[in-house]
């Protein structure tokens, strides 16, 4: 068995109460590694289609990557999975913090859960042993209290993730949080979660990763350090203030610049947002107390705050914002008041809400509003005037609470158009029910570029951390399904050829660097086939024309420029071999990529090719 | 002569401390010969945004030039008229 894996996953039947561990196949890791791809892997085959995401078929999946608990620079990622109820489709989210390789110090690699419990609970692995327990006294809290309750219990040596009221509440825009404010924040798991009455799981344990070459580890990691303490390569992204500032720098400039979508997708930063310096790098920090990591960072990106003193009284330890928050919430609304960012991002902490979908549907519903599709009558009397920080504070808290109009918030814009109406629906942008991440594609238009094709066609509409779509974003499910930071980008330029040497070092592999990316673009075409079994074909999804320019801006950064998202869907289809109508892989590539039972699935022998059987 | 303004947003904007800037070329004026203008009117952003000593952007920048990104090919005609923006490609999270 390869190292760097514990070797087991655990079932939890929670509607029977039984626990099962499973050995995991060394043929399965080597083809998808872990995270979401062997979470794919898993739902696709042990899973059938149709099954309703809030319901007790739903396989919610919790997953780590033979990097995770190591030494290696940026192990600690969590991926969730599972059928997301946001879009139907596949759904996956990622998080920072401590869970994942406190959950491989405890003695899984993964942990999925079907069923439902008949009465809310929690779970505990505890050094190998599982066990579901009561979570009664937890319903009802939020994830601050949760996590507080259960660390007070089981010491502080605890990990944990949970959800709060939203996610109890099935709501569409719920999440899972870690260490208050480590968020797996999009495709809706938290309502997954909820509708399992599961409300948390809590993780302890002393054992040790096993690792084939410790020294071979170290040494990879002495390397990278040092590319990171040097210049940055042209070309590279790398981000020399970003160990100071996060992502929390940038949404000033992006505003100005055309990166940062505008007033709902709809505005242009030098017009309609002129003044974004209540989103600059220093306002963010303004108020830190201290800097903080995820396990073993060696960065330590993040930060928490001092207590809120003014208007809004936000407590000591929120997290600094990233610049997704500052978007949805800042740009997005027109909003340029930092302490009030501040104060929604720790509501969607505390309570367990998604910040992007968050923040773009009140953008959505402010721009009902100033367009008279909605009254003062609708908003339980709150003006949700573009800039109006207190609204959006105000109804940030009512979409959490799951009150009043919040309630029809709770969901997404493409839900509360739809209950809305009158016209409403034209100022919902979405791609398959799913907001889309701070990332204008017209600023990143360019010969080769999927930045417009990739929110259309990734498994999980609307996502920016993909970075594209196709063959230019099969190292990013490399990065997910080893349990290693996205954001490694912006600290060192090749991050392949670190995750190559930790890995090869860890598991004791002699992977390529083709042997890896072929790896990556099996996951890719996993996540894909999920979604074309439920009989979601992403070409029937739509890119809103604001978000590519249709028309073109007449003035600003971005004036003239259309995505020709188009084009680079059509590119994208051939590169890997997928049809152009259906997406459907052709069978060759399902063969060459290892996947002969999917093959069979969608090119079956007797029948006429192109769908599942 | 065409008289040529060159919008800078973002960073470089706050590097160059001005929102734009404006020149008057010769006819057949190319977008490297803004560039050459542009590290002589504005020196701060030669080494940040323009290679040194040279007429071309450093790697990650780029011009919208009438609606069109430009990022290596700078032989493109500039125009009295022509929408000319400076813009630095970055990623955030």
């Amino acid at each position: 068995m390869a190292k760097g894996y514990m070797g087991k996953i655990l079932h939890v039947d929670l509607t029977s109460g039984r626990l099962e561990d499973e050995i995991l196949d060394e043929k399965m890791l080597y083809d998808f590694i872990g995270g979401y791809g062997l979470g794919a892997r898993i739902l696709y085959t042990r899973q059938k289609a149709g099954v309703d995401p809030l319901g007790p078929d739903n396989m919610l999946g919790f997953l780590t990557g033979p990097l995770t608990g190591t030494q290696a620079s940026f192990a600690a990622r969590l991926t969730v999975v599972g059928k997301s109820p946001l879009t139907g489709g596949w759904g996956d989210s990622n998080c920072g913090g401590h869970f994942a390789p406190y959950l491989k110090f405890a003695g899984y690699d993964g942990v999925f859960f079907t069923g439902i419990a008949e009465k809310p609970v929690y779970l505990l692995i505890d050094n190998g042993k599982a066990e579901i327990r009561d979570a009664g006294h937890l319903w009802g809290r939020d994830c601050y209290v949760t996590e507080d309750i259960i660390k007070e219990k089981l010491g502080a040596k605890t990990e944990c993730v949970c959800i709060g009221p939203p996610g109890e509440n099935r709501s569409l825009l719920s999440c899972i949080v870690t260490r208050r404010g480590a968020v797996a924040g999009r495709s809706g798991l938290g309502a997954v979660m909820g509708s399992k009455r599961l409300k948390a799981i809590a993780v302890r344990g002393d054992r040790e990763v096993p690792v084939v070459d410790p020294e071979g580890v170290m040494e990879w990691k002495k390397r990278h350090i040092a590319a990171m303490k040097g210049p940055a390569p042209p070309g590279s992204v790398v981000d020399k203030e970003f160990p100071k500032y996060g992502t929390s720098h940038v949404a000033d400039p992006f505003a100005q610049a055309g990166n940062a979508p505008i007033k709902n997708w709809g505005g242009i930063g030098i017009i309609d947002f002129p003044d974004s310096s209540g989103l600059s790098g220093d306002a963010a920090i303004a108020n830190l107390e201290k800097k903080s990591g995820c396990w073993h960072c060696i960065v330590g990106c993040e930060g928490q705050l001092k207590a809120g003193t003014g208007q809004y009284a936000y407590p000591r330890g929120t997290r600094r914002v990233e610049y997704e928050t500052q978007g949805a919430y800042g740009t997005m609304c027109l909003n340029n008041n930092t302490e009030s960012i501040n104060m929604v991002n720790h509501l969607c902490n505390c309570y367990g809400i998604d910040t992007i979908s968050a923040g773009c549907t009140i953008a959505f519903a402010m721009e009902c509003y100033e367009k008279g599709i909605l009254t003062k009558a609708d908003t339980d009397g709150i003006e949700l005037t573009w800039g109006n920080h207190e609204a959006i504070v105000a109804m940030t808290e009512k979409m959490a609470r799951g009150e009043g109009f919040g309630r029809i918030l709770a969901d997404g814009s493409k839900v509360a158009a739809e209950k809305i109406g009158g016209g409403s629906e034209q100022y919902a942008i979405h791609v398959g029910g799913q907001e889309i991440g701070m990332h204008d594609p017209k600023f990143h238009q360019r010969p080769g570029s999927t930045a417009a094709a990739r929110y259309q066609m990734d498994a999980t509409p609307g996502r920016h951390t993909q970075m594209g779509v196709g063959p230019g974003s099969y190292h990013i499910h490399i990065y997910n399904a080893s349990g290693w930071c996205l954001l490694c980008d912006l600290v060192a330029a090749n991050s392949m050829i670190y995750i190559q040497g930790f890995m090869n070092a860890i598991t004791g592999w002699e992977r390529s660097m083709d042997d890896l990316l072929e790896a990556g673009e099996r996951i890719a075409n996993i996540r894909h086939v999920f979604n074309l079994r439920e009989g979601i074909n992403p070409l029937d999804w739509r890119l809103p024309d604001r978000v590519i320019g249709r028309p073109p801006h007449r003035e600003g950064p971005l004036a003239g420029i259309t995505a020709d998202a188009e084009a680079q869907i059509f590119w994208t289809l051939g590169a890997m071999d997928w049809d152009r109508h259906t997406t459907v892989p052709s069978k060759k590539k399902l063969l060459q990529l290892g996947l002969g039972d999917i093959a069979e699935d969608f090119w079956p022998a007797a029948a006429a090719p192109g769908g599942p059987q | 002569m065409p008289e040529i303004k060159v919008q800078l947003f973002g960073f470089p904007q706050s590097v160059a401390a001005r929102r734009d800037v404006t020149f008057t070329m010769d006819d057949g004026a190319t977008l490297a010969d803004v560039i050459a203008n542009l590290r002589e009117s504005i020196p701060a952003l030669e080494g940040f945004a323009i290679v040194p000593g040279e007429n071309r952007l450093v790697e990650n920048f780029k011009f919208n030039h009438n609606g069109r990104l430009v990022y290596s090919d700078f032989s493109a005609e500039v125009n009295s008229g022509d929408r000319i923006a400076l813009l630095i490609q970055v990623q955030g999270g």
